[in-house]
């Protein structure tokens, strides 16, 4: 009796177990949604909140979704954001397990091209220059302005790689020079800036916060993440193979370099639409794909979507943590995201046996 | 024996002669100038600066002590200044030694030979100590607004600063007479609001220069309200968006800060809070008790501005024969002689 079918029994059982694992994943999402909604600096809970809800969705139950007040504390202020942290922790983990995939090197983040450096000094030279009108809240130029700069760091890294040839070595190594450029002209503006409120703003930007987020921001980044996401995770079995070398990849019929193009446009542009809204968020995108490929092993086609459902629960108990810290006031979730996500991380690490990369 | 002698006359007259020459290198005479009368005042740091008065040679890297000198009528003896001092207009022409007293230009500021330097406290210690070793005293201090938990009204504080540059500048009647002019109004305003009980206080939402960027100031109260970030542990709190909404603020009052503004910065500004969706509920916005100000009117001699602006608007009818526009302009005419023009709070 051997191999052939035992193995690929064994094959079976183990994409069942990933398989579980990620519906896992997805439950552990909506446990942490459910806790996030009922809690806040405002007095709805559970029942309060599902009141709103429920009656928002389905009219015609005639469910009395309380006051006006009420209504607006669950549905402009504490649903937008929770949405937000899920689309934005689910986009920056997707491009960070994307990018440290195609490029073979785990210390890869979906900044690997100096893009938050880049939308740093963009948002910072709109800061300064129109401290005026500026107000996170209506401040879509500072908004433009980042997503643009970072862009702009992409097509330089683009430049610089193809001047070389597309590798991924000549790759990181662009976008580390890009960003120290970024980072330089960041500082330049900071050490500039005329007013002591706008070097404020700018310090406050860096730091990354989810509290500005609106219905009308979340219909923005929705879209882009979500067909980001659903591109590379249709590529993650051309990664997988590309993680056999580029020889290996070409005999398999993968263009090692187009697919390299494509997911480092395609998580670039994820992370530049999420953090043009919401600052620098960084910790995320780094630390999700490892803590999931120590879950569920380097087969992208599972770690995609895991490294996607554990981003967007870890951003969000963070973001829910900001909010709770203070009650009355916020801290910013960058701060958090690092400062629970670190000891969870090294939980996974020293706790598992599996390999950590490959 | 002899030997010995002499040996030891040539040592003596040696000590004697190096004595002298050490005298001669540290001795400088002092009795060219006249002994010049000394005053110490303690800064906000706490430290004791002592200044020979009258000072002849300032220079000033805050503008509200800029502000108070020229209003003490000590203009001609300001040397140079930061460009943030822009107040009265007349002190820009005076030489500018720095941005901000964050980062002023050593060189260029000791070149201009001051006997006095005054700042705010942004000014590192070891600029400070520079300063210092090249012998010229340095006085930093802060306003109450900046320190926002003193329980010191803003008025009172600047009294005390307005009092110790008064001393040093040989002004003290004038001194007296600007701050009892400014804290006639604060009594006012005391005495007009001593009797409210805590529910005829309006709940303040103060947002300053970013939104939902507050400050925990007890100026809020001083005029009057009850600042809804009060009791946080953080003294400029990023507040909470649900606790505003849960707060109910009966008026919303916003800094606007840029150097450059007019009348439509302030409508864009008041407009931005009345239709930002979450708050259309919130009844500061329901009935219009929307309010921007430009900081000015909290800073140095103009506080009474500030302070009657913040107390009209939370208590309209109390204060119904006071005009917080005509008394800011009447002040400026009274200290520095010039008429006021511009908008400095909206509506």
């Amino acid at each position: 009796m051997s191999t052939a079918s035992e193995v690929k029994k064994l094959y079976a059982k183990g994409e069942k177990r990933k398989v579980l694992v990620i519906l896992y994943a997805f439950i552990a999402l909506l446990i942490i949604t459910v806790i996030s909604v009922s809690l806040g600096a405002g007095r709805p809970r559970f029942m309060e909140a599902a009141q709103v809800i429920l009656s928002k969705i389905f009219p015609f139950l005639g469910i009395n979704p309380g006051s006006k007040n009420t209504q607006n504390i669950i549905l402009l202020a504490r649903l937008p954001r929770i949405v937000l942290a899920i689309i934005a922790g689910a986009g920056l983990a997707a491009s960070g397990a994307t990018m440290q995939g195609v490029l073979r090197n785990p210390l890869v983040s979906p900044f690997i091209l100096g893009i938050s450096a880049a939308a740093g000094f963009g948002a910072a030279l709109a800061i300064v220059l129109g401290i005026g009108v500026f107000s996170p809240y209506t401040g879509y130029i500072v908004v433009a302005n980042a997503f643009i700069f970072s862009m702009l760091a992409m097509l330089m890294v683009y430049g610089i790689a193809c001047l070389r040839g597309i590798t991924p070595e000549t790759v990181i190594l662009a976008g580390v020079a890009v960003g120290f450029l970024f980072s330089a002209l960041l500082s330049l503006i900071q050490f500039v800036a005329p007013e002591y409120e706008a070097l404020r703003a700018v310090v406050y930007w860096l730091m990354g916060q989810l509290f500005t987020a609106t219905w009308e921001k979340n219909l923005i980044i929705l879209p882009i993440v979500l067909v980001a996401n659903a591109l590379m995770v249709r590529h993650s079995w051309d990664i997988n193979v590309m993680s056999l070398g580029e020889e290996t990849a070409t005999s398999l019929g993968v263009n090692s370099r187009r697919v390299l193009l494509i997911c480092i446009t395609l998580g670039t542009l994820a992370t530049a639409s999420i953090i043009s809204f919401t600052g620098i968020i960084g910790f995320i995108g780094l630390v999700s794909p490892h803590i999931a490929r120590m879950i569920i092993g380097s087969d992208h086609r599972f770690l995609l979507p895991c490294s996607i459902l554990l981003g967007a629960c870890l951003l969000l108990c963070s973001d829910t943590l900001a909010r709770l810290v203070f009650m009355r006031s916020e801290l910013p979730v960058g701060i958090v995201t690092s400062l629970i996500g670190v000891p969870f991380f090294l939980y996974f690490l020293l706790s598992r046996r599996r390999q950590l990369w490959h | 024996m002899k030997k010995r002698t002499v040996v030891l006359s040539v040592v003596i007259i040696v000590l004697v002669i190096a004595a002298l020459a050490y005298a001669t290198l540290v001795y400088t005479p002092s009795e060219t100038a006249p002994q010049k009368e000394t005053v110490t005042i303690i800064d906000a740091l706490g430290v004791a600066v002592e200044v020979e008065v009258p000072v002849e040679r300032i220079i000033s890297l805050y503008s509200s002590l800029s502000e108070i000198i020229c209003a003490l009528g000590g203009q001609d003896r300001i040397v140079g200044r930061d460009a943030t001092s822009n107040f009265p207009p007349s002190i820009l022409e005076k030489p500018v030694v720095g941005e901000s007293s964050y980062n002023p230009n050593l060189e260029v500021l000791l070149e201009l030979n001051p006997d006095l330097v005054v700042s705010d406290s942004m000014l590192s210690d070891e600029t400070r100590q520079t300063i210092e070793g090249a012998g010229v005293p340095v006085f930093i201090s802060t306003t109450g607004e900046l320190d926002p938990r003193s329980t010191v009204t803003a008025i009172n504080f600047t009294g005390q600063l307005i009092r110790n540059f008064g001393l040093i500048l040989g002004e003290e009647e004038k001194a007296d007479e600007i701050v009892d002019y400014m804290e006639s109004y604060e009594n006012l305003v005391n005495e007009r609001i001593k009797n409210l009980t805590p529910s005829e206080k309006p709940l303040v939402y103060y947002e300053w220069y970013m939104s939902w960027y507050s400050c925990v100031t007890a100026s809020v109260a001083h005029a009057g309200g009850i600042n809804i970030a009060a009791e946080e542990p953080i003294s400029f709190p990023t507040l909470s968006i649900e606790y505003v909404l849960e707060k109910d603020p009966d008026v919303i009052i916003r800094m606007i800060s840029s150097p450059e503004h007019d009348v439509v910065d302030f409508e864009t500004m008041r407009e931005e809070i009345l239709n930002r969706p979450v708050l259309s509920e919130v009844k500061a916005v329901k009935e219009g008790r929307v309010y921007v100000y430009d900081y000015v009117v909290w800073t140095g001699t103009r506080l009474p501005a500030g302070l009657l602006y913040w107390a009209k608007w939370f208590h309209p009818s109390l204060f119904e024969d006071i005009d917080p526009a005509a008394i800011h302009k009447e002040l400026i005419q009274r200290f520095f002689g010039i008429e006021l023009e511009g908008v400095f709070a909206y509506p």
